[in-house]
């Protein structure tokens, strides 16, 4: 009896396990075109000649540490000017709004998608520059300035060279110019982000609660996320301009932008698709 | 910390002795090194090797204590040997599982090899010669709780050289068997002389994907790619009598990868066997119908490791080397084939089969392309892309891929004469073989072979090819071959050969030979092998997977034993 029994379990969860183990996108579906190129073009302002460093903030209103992270972050800015860019990515069960914070919500699609792709299990936390180490990726605040030096110092193997300017409508264009300097053999993508500094809000601060917080390089919505910059090796001197835009989120009212331009700067990122780790990263404010 | 506690094993179980009686089990052992010295050779395209010596090897250690089984295997590529992967290079326990059976279940952890009907979804295996190894890690259950009835489970990742697999996004496969002998499962059957089985399986592997994109009339797409391929087969198995008959039919969900350039259409395998025997007569025929079939635990893998998935060969495998010099590559993309074999024993004393009886065997095997269609008219530009072709299951596509006839006579004249006799004649597409472009090889190939037998403990061997063909390619096609081989054995202990491959009709005119001279012996369970000369450069193909042998010009010797 036991043996049927095992016998009719082991067929069950055998056709169970087949039913919902294969994926199925439907033809329609396969190739979704993807928003975000543009012919139009702007001029370039900002040129690029050093190796720079990205340090992601993971960062949540209701995370008491993280305050502390941010001003290890902004000391380490006045410690590297222009070569150290800071992004505050506002993600995981910290970052969830509630009616303490007033609802306001800084989370993005992607950065929930990095939480999970980069094994970051809670706040503070932190990456710099997407160096897997140990087998991890997360660095903790702690251990931000000694990584962002020892970052600062590899290879400088690509330029990005950029201009961003509102077209009064509702669209950011940015220009870049990605200049190749040694060859590179690995494919690589490319990322263009808006962050907004100076949004006063709620911050959990210690056991305090901070009501009129300065939150600063907080990635916002509508990025561009991983897109194809080049697909296999590319020689040294090689020059691939790219214009893409970002559209600008509206408040209900559809007339004034929900992010407040005067503050936001363009951040763009190009990493190695195979490793994720960043190759070189650059940022400008709007024209 | 996992190696340390694998040698302190080991060292116990060395220290308290050998072969039997070692904690109330049984430690069983076997070993081999191939070793290669190799110069430059400019007429035959041998590159010079850099480290001067090169060597392959293979420990294994198991040991067994009634139903539990535990073992290691410690390979050494130092450096790999010429024709073999530069990233198996180092040394290490590439393997290492532990066994055990207990009422109606086995469960092994650890490496395990296992392959689901024919393999059509799931096969791993090692294949030495091929530098091919898929082993699995993780868990495998086979449980039998009723006679007759046999349910497999199992879950990891394939091996991939020395790669730390656990930390790649590589595939991670699950899967489960089930077969059903019906005759033993049915007290109704037992004594019915038509045997039945059927089996049905099915495949996971889960690989996360990262984001694709692609350019269509200048326009920016993303390809959503599947994260779980599933596949499932089913099949069943009958004899009756002399007859048998067997069928297994695969289908594999969308699996977009390297090798089909990314096609979403779903993919099918049918593989049919058929035979007759009875003493004196053995008639097998065989059909094979695939449809982008490659299924990988990485969708950007292109070479031999990784494979998920086996899809047999239908063509004869060679044993002589001219014969196997135009070597058929299953073609996972699509292909459609049939083969039948007869073998028939001319019995003894009458005007053919003469004192001692005379064996012949025919082989027949025909692989087309299958049949693609461009999508009909209401599908659209981007279906085109990424469906890429319908086919009609049943018509053969216009390319032939490969054809062979060949035609072998055993014959033994005397006590002390053995002879075979071996004609084949084979239509080669250099498009199986990755070469497109160049017109088809046609080649006629004769082999004679004859043993004699000297004295009681001492035996001389004699071989003679010859490979005819107008196709000269460069390369690899070089119009017409010759070989001779001289071998004598010493009471089956003691061997030297020696062996010349004629190149003579090559299209630069060179007259190139690839002689080669080697000697070896025999002492209990171990075998020492020394040979000297030259490899040419080819194809090695086992059971339709194939890999490139370079050229060599010098030593070569191998040392196996086992305890």
């Amino acid at each position: 009896m036991k043996r049927t029994f095992f016998s009719l379990f082991a067929v069950v969860i055998t056709s169970l396990a087949f039913i919902v183990s294969c994926d199925n996108i439907d033809e329609k579906e396969i190739l979704t075109p993807i928003i975000g190129e543009t012919t139009q073009s702007v001029p370039i302002t900002t040129t690029d000649t050093v190796q720079k460093v990205l340090l992601e903030d993971i960062t949540g209103w209701s995370c008491t540490n993280c305050p502390a992270a941010a001003r290890e972050a902004a000391n380490l800015l006045l410690q590297y000017p222009g070569t150290l860019v800071v992004m505050a990515v506002h993600a995981t069960a910290f970052a969830k709004p509630s009616q303490t914070n007033h609802n306001v919500d800084f989370r993005t699609e992607y950065g929930e998608q990095w939480v999970e792709d980069f094994g970051i299990s809670g706040c503070p936390s932190g990456l710099v520059n997407r160096v897997k180490e140990g087998g991890v990726f997360p660095v903790q605040y702690a251990d931000w300035a000694t990584k962002v030096a020892e970052r600062m110092q590899r290879e400088h193997v690509l330029d990005i060279n950029l201009g961003a300017k509102y077209d009064g409508d509702n669209k950011i264009v940015v220009s870049i110019e990605n200049k190749v300097l040694k060859e590179i053999d690995f494919p690589m993508l490319i990322n263009v982000v808006v962050l907004e500094s100076k949004i006063i809000g709620v911050q959990r601060d210690g056991t305090e609660k901070d009501t009129a917080y300065e939150f600063n390089h907080v990635l916002r919505t509508n990025g561009l996320i991983d897109f194809p910059l080049t697909y296999d090796k590319t020689d040294a001197g090689t020059t691939i301009n790219k214009n893409y835009f970002i559209e600008v989120p509206f408040k209900e009212d559809e007339i004034s932008p929900l992010w407040n331009l005067d503050n936001c700067k363009v951040v763009v990122f190009v990493t190695n698709a195979e490793t994720k780790e960043v190759i070189q990263v650059n940022e400008v404010e709007l024209q | 910390m996992k190696r340390l506690i694998i040698l302190i094993s080991l060292w116990i179980f060395a220290s308290q002795g050998y072969s039997q009686g070692i904690l109330g089990g049984k430690v069983t052992g076997s070993f081999q090194m191939d070793m290669q010295v190799s110069r430059e050779d400019t007429i035959i395209g041998s590159q010079d090797v850099a480290e001067r010596f090169l060597s392959n090897s293979y420990t294994t250690i198991l040991y067994t204590n009634g139903a539990f089984t535990a073992g290691v295997r410690f390979e050494a590529y130092l450096n790999p040997i010429l024709g073999f992967d530069a990233q198996y290079k180092g040394a290490g326990f590439a393997n290492r599982f532990a066994s055990y059976k207990k009422d109606f279940l086995e469960i092994t952890v650890g490496n395990y090899y296992e392959q689901f009907g024919n393999g059509l979804i799931f096969r791993s295996y090692q294949e030495q010669n091929l530098g091919l190894d898929n082993a699995m890690d993780g868990i495998r259950i086979v449980a039998r709780p009723l006679s007759g009835l046999t349910v497999k489970g199992i879950i990891g990742k394939q091996r991939y050289y020395w790669e730390d697999i656990w930390q790649t996004d590589n595939g991670l496969i699950r899967g489960g068997d089930l077969d059903l002998a019906l005759n033993d499962l049915f007290p109704f059957m037992a004594n019915m002389t038509t045997q039945i089985s059927i089996g049905g399986s099915f495949i996971s592997v889960y690989e996360k994907a990262n984001p694709k994109y692609i350019t269509v009339n200048d326009t920016l797409y993303q390809m959503n790619l599947p994260e779980n391929i599933g596949a499932g087969a089913f099949r069943f198995d009958l004899s009756h009598n002399a007859f048998n008959l067997s069928a297994e039919y695969a289908r594999k969900g969308q699996d977009p990868n390297a090798i089909n350039k990314d096609n979403f259409r779903n993919g099918e395998a049918l593989f049919l066997t058929a035979g007759y025997s009875q003493k004196g007569l053995g008639i097998s025929v065989a059909a094979k119908r695939i449809d982008n079939m490659s299924f990988k635990s990485r969708r950007n893998e292109t070479g031999n490791m990784l494979a998920v998935n086996y899809l047999p060969a239908i063509t004869r495998q060679h044993a002589y080397s001219l014969m196997a010099m135009y070597p058929y590559a299953t073609q996972v993309d699509g292909e459609m084939g049939l083969q039948a074999d007869v073998m028939y024993k001319i019995k003894k004393n009458t005007w053919l089969g003469g004192k001692y009886g005379t064996d012949i065997k025919f082989n027949y095997s025909r692989i087309h392309s299958i049949d693609k269609q461009t999508l009909n008219n209401n599908t659209s530009y981007m279906e085109n892309i990424t469906m890429q072709y319908e086919s009609d299951f049943f018509k053969v596509g216009d390319d032939l891929y490969f054809e062979e006839i060949n035609f072998e006579v055993g014959k033994k004249f005397s006590p002390d004469l053995k002879t075979t006799f071996m004609y084949s004649y084979q239509t080669f597409n250099p498009i199986a073989s990755g070469h497109e472009g160049y017109p088809f090889v046609y080649a006629n190939i004769f082999v004679a072979d004859g043993t004699y037998r000297i004295a009681q403990t001492s035996s001389l061997r004699a071989e003679l090819q010859l490979l005819l063909t107008e196709a000269n390619y460069g390369d690899w096609a070089t119009g017409n071959w010759l070989q001779a081989t001289l071998e004598y054995n010493l009471g089956g202990k003691w061997f030297a050969a020696v062996s010349d491959q004629w190149n003579y009709g090559n299209e630069t005119g060179d007259k190139t030979h690839y002689y080669n001279a080697s000697i070896g012996c025999t002492f209990g369970t171990t075998r020492v092998q020394i040979s000297y000369g030259k490899q040419r450069k080819g194809i090695m193909c086992i059971g339709g997977v194939c890999r490139e042998v370079p050229a060599s010009n010098g030593l070569f010797a191998t040392i196996t034993s086992s305890f």
